[in-house]
């Protein structure tokens, strides 16, 4: 079985997951983080079962004018883990209070 | 990049997500510039993400299950798999054990120093001649200019010294007259005690570092040894430190015993040359300064060679210049013969590849059933390809590790096979990470030379015949051209190795023939160095003059006499340009005579003719008019049409007369081209390190005991060494060609077997699938002999393909050799011939065999055959 240690990055990535981020970019503004690490590590999430994606409702999108896009949410699974990784890194635990929104 | 499955899908994420974003900011009100900016900055991501999926797509489908699918296949096969890895094994090791010796001549010439690849050696130039070496005045000068860009230059000058360890025998051992500052320009550490340093220099302190073989072997390890004394050339000098195992000296390929300060010189050799400005004799180690290129350096070298001359007008003409470590030492000698033995083992390694591609194909062939249904299951072709390329490369890398264990025995073989030679050469070629990583270079590369082919021949599956069984177009035509295309070129390659092999057989046949000049066969040679006794000219020659006529006194003994030159000795030939009187050189052409000084009645001790005048005989004195002797070559050439005895000539302040002409000879080795020489006769031009020559009436080596106490008797201190006979000394000068037929026999036999099994597999092969046609044809009446020459046709037209393009290919690359062969055209037709016809023979047996099974069918086995 792969190594399944989250590092701190993906760790923000889950936490701006929890907080109800849901798309690609959105995630990219919330965390600082760049598109290239950003989108590779929704996948690997995913795979992990942290993370499931979905794709938005086709007719409500195309309602407003654009394709449908495809958003991610936090399984439980992911917010265990996500609880489990804050409690290896403390000065994450202050930060993660500290986020607004 | 993006795989198949999930294309579609990522296309549309991206998609979305660009325009969402964009839409949201054009919502926003930002201008198009800084939405293209915003937009750009978010995409970047997309090429990461398309090759996170590539590379997570293979690392879910490349399992554990494909490697083991591979080693089972291949440990199906034994016999085939063993044969496979030992080809290649031979192979790749060959081809590390020859590079290894490259790294250890070229890429790291100077063993045991700091970054070494900073270290270059620095030489005066001429118009003419391009290494010529420091006066120590000239160095002292360079030095102290500080020529930026070397944050450090040394002088080393290696020499020959007797050591005498308590009272025993002096012995020879080699040592280095250095400046002080060579160790820490090299970078080497003392291991015990101290390197030497400036001050040693400076003060002229009678000192020496040792190095750790000579500590452990004269002097046992003795661990108090610094502050001992030491004994060279009968002066006494304090031990001050001993260098670090691995090395060895400042001269690449040689292994020297000892470094004492420069300063010694006249001491040690009782020759005044020091102070001399226009006696160059030392050469220059530099290290570059970090961040400094070489360039740099050599345009403030030569600003400094400059002034230099402007100075003082015996450096008139002469500038610096910088060159590799390389150049200095062994290197120079080997390269040329290493480089020739670096090509053959690369051509084994491809015909060994062209070998094993073949036995895959075939292989592959035979598995068509197995292969086509695993297409049926569903393996892409892809996945098919990439399953054999993955048994190539456990075969490669069985083959890489088999060969990487053979190197490490033959890597040390060099030292092994060198000719025995009057320098203390050593070359340490060892495994290290360079030529690991070489060796891990080339088993990828073998792997993808011999597995590329079956790889994708393997998968190109035909479903419908392979599941059924039966044999349609199993063999189409591009298969059969491939595996034909190979033996082709297997033949070519093996021709051109066995020419070379060949010809230097005939090299070696010839060299026995050769005249020499000289017609002595039974002597004994030895060398010594009187400076080592501190004599002058005089004194010297006294006791030159007493050990001949003491010699000839010997019983068994012939003739004697002492000589510099000795005949057929490779290295130490001086040349110098003198003027000749009633000649004057063309506009660009250079007068280079080589010379030497003998002893009285040597080219009779030595049976050389003498074709006009005399030899050097006892009137010869230092008291006499200056005479020389010269040979036919310089004779013809500069006294053309006219008797030279009599002529004058002048190399140094006083005119010289010939009073007699030699025969030529071969001096340096049997290759060599005709040279101009001269003899001095010692006693007019001294020198304090000839060999004595002692001619005997029957074999010479009872005679060499004999010799040796003589000179022990005459002087205590002087160390005698290389004591040879004659034709132990002939055999070294054969040396080279020996050395070369051997290893290209031994390669060129391997290549030809090699190729002749390949060829032998071909035509089985092809027997094999067109059994059925066989049958038939003989069903209907066809004569047995007939499919005999038929396919007997087959195997003839492809060596005969291969032997026009090997004969192609040789008569360019041979030539290339000439300067090694003896008395053989680098296209000689003999040879050509002789080879082809030795391989058609071969290739014609293994096609043969075959073709016999097919031609003593029986015609109803063979059609029941699939």
């Amino acid at each position: 079985m792969r190594s399944t240690r989250l590092g701190l990055g993906t760790i923000t990535i889950l936490h701006a997951l929890e907080g109800d981020r849901r798309f690609g970019f959105d995630i990219m503004d919330a965390t600082g983080l760049t598109s290239g690490t950003v989108y590779p590590a929704l996948e690997r999430l995913e795979e992990l079962g942290y993370v499931r994606s979905k794709w938005e409702n086709e007719a409500a999108a195309h309602r407003d004018g654009r394709p449908a896009r495809r958003y991610f949410e936090i399984t439980a699974a992911g917010g265990k883990a996500l609880t489990e990784a804050l409690a290896r890194y403390p000065l994450m635990r202050s930060a993660a209070r500290h986020t607004s929104r | 990049m993006v795989p198949a499955a999930r294309r579609a899908d990522w296309l549309r994420q991206w998609d979305a997500d660009v325009a969402a974003q964009a839409a949201f900011l054009l919502a926003e009100g930002y201008d198009p510039a800084t939405i293209q900016r915003d937009l750009t900055r978010r995409s970047l991501g997309a090429a990461s993400h398309a090759f996170w999926l590539r590379s997570h797509h293979w690392r879910t489908r490349m399992t554990l299950q494909d490697l083991t699918h591979a080693w089972r296949s291949l440990v199906q096969r034994p016999g085939v798999t063993i044969a496979i890895v030992l080809t290649l094994g031979l192979a790749i090791g060959a081809n590390t054990t020859i590079f290894s010796w490259v790294d250890a001549l070229v890429l790291s010439p100077l063993p045991g120093t700091q970054r070494p690849s900073e270290l270059v050696v620095v030489k005066f130039a001429t118009a003419t001649r391009d290494n010529l070496s420091f006066s120590y005045p000239n160095y002292r000068d360079v030095r102290d200019s500080r020529p930026s860009g070397l944050s450090g230059l040394a002088v080393k000058e290696g020499m020959a010294a007797s050591l005498r360890v308590g009272t025993n025998a002096p012995e020879r051992v080699w040592i280095e007259l250095v400046s002080g500052n060579i160790f820490d320009v090299l970078g080497v550490p003392a291991a015990l005690g101290r390197p030497l340093q400036a001050a040693d220099e400076t003060d002229r302190l009678p000192v020496a570092v040792i190095s750790d073989s000579l500590w452990r072997t004269r002097f046992n390890s003795d661990p108090t040894i610094v502050g001992r004394p030491i004994i060279l050339n009968g002066h006494t000098l304090s031990v001050v430190g001993v260098t670090p195992e691995g090395f060895r000296g400042a001269m690449s390929g040689l292994t020297m015993d000892a470094w004492v300060p420069v300063t010694m010189h006249g001491m040690l050799t009782g020759r005044d040359v020091l102070e001399s400005r226009g006696s160059g004799w030392l050469m220059a180690v530099a290290r570059l300064a970090q961040g400094t290129s070489q360039a740099e350096a050599q345009a403030s070298l030569r600003v400094i060679a400059d002034r230099l001359a402007a100075d003082h007008p015996v450096n008139e003409g002469r500038t610096l210049r910088l060159g590799p470590v390389s150049e200095d030492g062994a290197a120079q000698v080997l390269l040329p013969i290493v480089t020739v033995v670096m090509s053959v083992v690369a051509l084994v390694l491809l015909i060994a590849c062209a070998n094993v591609s073949g036995l895959l194909l075939a292989r592959a062939i035979s598995r068509q059933r197995e292969l086509s249904i695993r297409t049926a299951l569903g393996a892409s072709r892809w996945r098919l390809a990439r399953q054999l390329l993955l048994e190539s490369f456990l075969l490669a890398g069985a083959g890489g590790i088999a060969g990487v264990i053979m190197a490490i025995w033959t890597s040390r073989g060099l030292d092994a096979l060198l000719p025995p030679l009057p320098y203390p050469v050593f070359i340490g070629a060892s495994l290290n990470g360079r030529v690991l990583a070489f060796s891990a270079g080339v088993t990828v590369l073998a792997t993808i030379v011999f597995g590329l082919a079956p790889a994708l021949q393997g998968s190109r599956t035909q479903l419908q015949a392979a599941i059924r069984g039966t044999r349609a177009n199993t063999s189409t035509r591009g298969r059969a051209r491939l595996r034909q295309g190979l033996v082709v070129s297997q033949v070519a390659l093996a021709m051109v190795l066995l020419i070379s092999a060949g010809l230097f057989v005939r090299t070696l046949a010839n060299a026995y023939d050769v005249d020499p000049g000289f017609s002595r066969r039974n002597a004994v040679l030895a060398s010594f160095d009187l400076s080592s006794l501190g004599l002058d000219d005089t004194k010297g020659n006294e006791l030159l003059d007493q050990l001949i006529t003491r010699s000839e006194a010997i019983p068994g003994v012939e003739r004697a006499s002492v000589s510099t030159m000795v005949p057929l000795s490779v290295g130490g030939a001086s040349d110098t340009s003198p003027v000749i009187d009633g000649y004057t050189p063309a506009e660009h052409e250079d007068v280079v005579v080589y010379y030497g000084m003998v002893g009285r009645g040597y080219f009779e001790t030595m049976g050389v003719p003498i074709v006009a005048g005399r030899g050097i005989d006892d009137r010869d004195r230092a008291t006499g008019a200056s005479v020389v002797v010269i040979n036919e070559t310089m004779a013809q050439r500069y006294w053309p049409g006219r008797d030279a005895v009599g002529g004058r000539l002048r190399s140094g302040p006083e005119w010289t007369t010939v009073i007699g002409v030699a025969k030529d000879g071969k001096y340096g080795t049997l290759s060599e081209s005709s040279r101009s020489v001269m003899y001095f006769p010692i006693q007019q031009v001294y020198r304090a390190d000839p060999v004595l020559h002692v001619a005997t009436s029957g074999p010479a080596a009872p005679t060499i005991a004999a010799v040796r106490t003589l000179v022990s008797g005459m002087a205590p201190d002087l160390a005698l060494y290389d004591v040879r006979t004659l034709e132990e000394h002939l055999r070294m000068s054969v040396a080279v060609p020996r050395m070369a037929a051997l290893l290209l026999g031994i390669f060129g036999a391997l290549a030809l077997a090699l190729a002749g099994i390949g060829l032998y597999g071909v035509v089985a092969f092809s027997v094999g699938q067109r059994t059925q046609e066989i049958g038939v044809r003989m069903a209907l009446g066809a004569d047995r002999g007939v499919i005999l020459r038929q396919i007997l046709g087959q195997g003839a037209w492809l060596t005969g393909l291969g032997l026009v393009i090997g004969l192609v290919v040789a008569a360019a690359a041979m030539p290339l050799m000439s300067s090694l062969l003896v008395n053989v055209s680098p296209t000689d037709v003999t040879t050509f011939a002789a080879t082809g016809l030795l391989l058609l023979a071969v290739a014609l047996l293994a096609a043969w065999i075959p073709a016999r099974r097919a031609a003593t069918l029986d015609p109803v086995e063979a059609l029941r055959a699939e």
